[in-house]
């Protein structure tokens, strides 16, 4: 009989302690943080050669402070990027719940390309007492064309040169006539003043 | 036994705990402020999703058969329900409005300006054990009494396929358009994020799936009513321009005649009455007026009117005329 009851002790202890598993994943009204990353371009050209600002946004959308909130953007290769302001990673040592964060990065197109905005990583830990962190993804921004600098300027540069250029080509158009003009005008002239003299 | 019968007792309780936290969390009173949980309203919704045809599935792009408009059969029915797509337990989903900032919050009604790009992140985590991968993400204004009957349908954005591993969260910014020219009414809105898992089986979940209220924003300067207004102002000041111009040429030819019989008595009566070579008294002279009275002879040069006049008397044909210096002297013996 004690055996029995030991066993049944030990039987309705798993059962209690396994409901209390299924009890704690059940209620997803848990407290911790939640960070919400998002990445966008804020130029609306990207051109070889000409610096374009990628801003990063966290929002902790949760209940509790995020702790140890680190950035780390991959997505911007040395050889097509050059970075010239800002840092490619970023930590926070916490983001309270409620808050927002900006962070941005200036950089430098090298090629022209289409090139794919991937989704930078995020890794923070939810709460105090959790050990492992949670990584996340920010929102990607998709392929975005980098234009070269010829296709740029053709559209949007002063044209300087195009505009002196044609200026000196219509020069002869309207110097010829006017010199013509003048060499008559001037015997005419000339003309004039002898037969009043 | 005894102890046997706690246990039972104990178990029973947590039970009836754990279900009553599950409903308490499905009832929409989650801690967080700035957002919505759907993880828990899906998952029960799920099942009512299976039976309840939604029209999800005209735009899920998974080549369902569209909405009939009349009522389907039972067997038309079974088959749409099993091409329905719900959302995986696997997932939570959470929004955030970006635009405008705090649309939505505990507290506040979900209003949305027209003619503003609307913009809302949705935030994904995988609480399962294999790799989702995301396709898209779309959203519609629905009936708000209907949901499944769309009335516009936004763009769907392709993410591609990207992966969001076991445990890991990722961030999707969605955003659309509010035409101005829609009235201030209530529309369904649903916002759905589609993914599929490692297996191949598609999921549809909507990140947002509630009424919210249209409201015209208020712009302050509107260039186009500003020069509405200039337009209609000058309008009036034209229509007074032409009434004045009218009144002025079309009144009686009296009042005008008195008017200069006035201006020419005041003006000229100190000459009239010093002028006594002619013997012309003020009244002979009709005032200064022509015979008939219709225009002021005043300010007529003189040699024009002794030639009108002389004219009139001799009355002679031009071709009769001698040559012009006989006429002048002729007329300088008269």
């Amino acid at each position: 009989n004690t055996f029995q009851q030991v066993a049944m002790c030990k039987i309705s202890s798993a059962l209690v302690l396994l409901l209390m598993m299924v009890m704690s994943c059940m209620a997803d009204t848990e407290e911790r943080a939640q960070i919400v990353a998002l990445k966008t371009i804020l130029n609306n050209l990207v051109v070889k050669g000409k610096d374009i600002t990628v801003q990063y946004d966290l929002y902790n959308v949760g209940s509790k402070a995020a702790r140890n909130l680190q950035l780390e953007e991959e997505g911007f290769p040395s050889d097509y990027f050059e970075l010239k302001a800002g840092l490619l990673r970023a930590r926070w040592a916490s983001l309270p719940a409620g808050a927002n964060v900006s962070h941005s990065v200036v950089l430098t197109p090298l090629q022209s390309v289409m090139f794919n905005v991937s989704q930078a990583t995020v890794r923070y830990r939810a709460s105090e007492d959790s050990r492992g962190f949670t990584v996340g993804q920010t929102s990607g921004f998709g392929e975005v064309v980098i234009y070269d600098t010829a296709a740029y300027d053709r559209q949007f540069s002063a044209h300087a040169t195009e505009w002196l250029t044609f200026g000196l080509m219509s020069l002869p158009s309207i110097a010829i006539p006017m010199a013509l003009w003048y060499k008559s005008h001037r015997k005419y002239a000339a003309l004039a003043t002898r037969k009043l003299d | 036994m005894r102890v046997f019968a706690v246990s039972v007792l104990l178990l029973a309780l947590l039970a009836f705990h754990a279900i009553l936290a599950q409903e308490s969390a499905a009832g929409g009173s989650s801690p967080e402020d700035q957002l919505e949980e759907e993880g828990n309203v899906e998952s029960e919704g799920a099942e009512r999703a299976e039976k309840v045809p939604t029209g999800s599935a005209a735009d899920s792009g998974a080549g369902e058969p569209g909405m009939a408009s009349d009522t389907p059969s039972a067997e038309q029915q079974d088959e749409m329900t099993k091409l329905q797509l719900g959302p995986s337990d696997k997932v939570q989903l959470s929004h955030l409005f970006l635009y405008p900032a705090g649309a939505g919050q505990v507290g506040r009604s979900l209003d949305l300006p027209t003619g503003k790009t609307i913009r809302v992140a949705m935030h994904m985590r995988n609480k399962g054990d294999s790799t989702f991968h995301v396709d898209l993400a779309t959203a519609a204004f629905r009936y708000p009494m209907d949901m499944s009957y769309v009335i516009q349908n936004f763009s769907t954005v392709r993410y591609h396929g990207q992966d969001v591993e076991p445990g890991r969260e990722a961030s999707f910014v969605y955003q659309f358009n509010t035409d101005p020219q829609l009235a201030a009414r209530s529309f369904g809105l649903t916002v759905q994020l589609g993914y599929r898992d490692a297996e191949g089986k598609n999921y549809l979940h909507s990140a947002i799936n509630q009424t919210v209220s249209l409201f015209e924003p208020d712009e302050g300067f509107d260039g186009e009513t500003f020069f509405m207004y200039i337009f209609l102002i000058v309008l009036a000041a034209l229509a007074c321009a032409g009434i004045w111009y009218l009144l002025k040429t079309y009144t009686p030819a009296k009042k005008l005649a008195a008017k200069s019989r006035h201006a020419v008595k005041s003006s000229k009566a100190a000459a009239l009455s010093a002028d006594s070579a002619d013997g012309s008294a003020p009244n002979n002279n009709n005032g200064g007026l022509s015979p008939g009275g219709n225009y002021n002879l005043e300010w007529i040069p003189q040699q024009h009117l002794d030639i009108k006049n002389r004219r009139a008397k001799t009355a002679q044909s031009p071709r009769q005329r001698k040559s012009p210096t006989k006429q002048a002297s002729s007329d300088a013996s008269d």
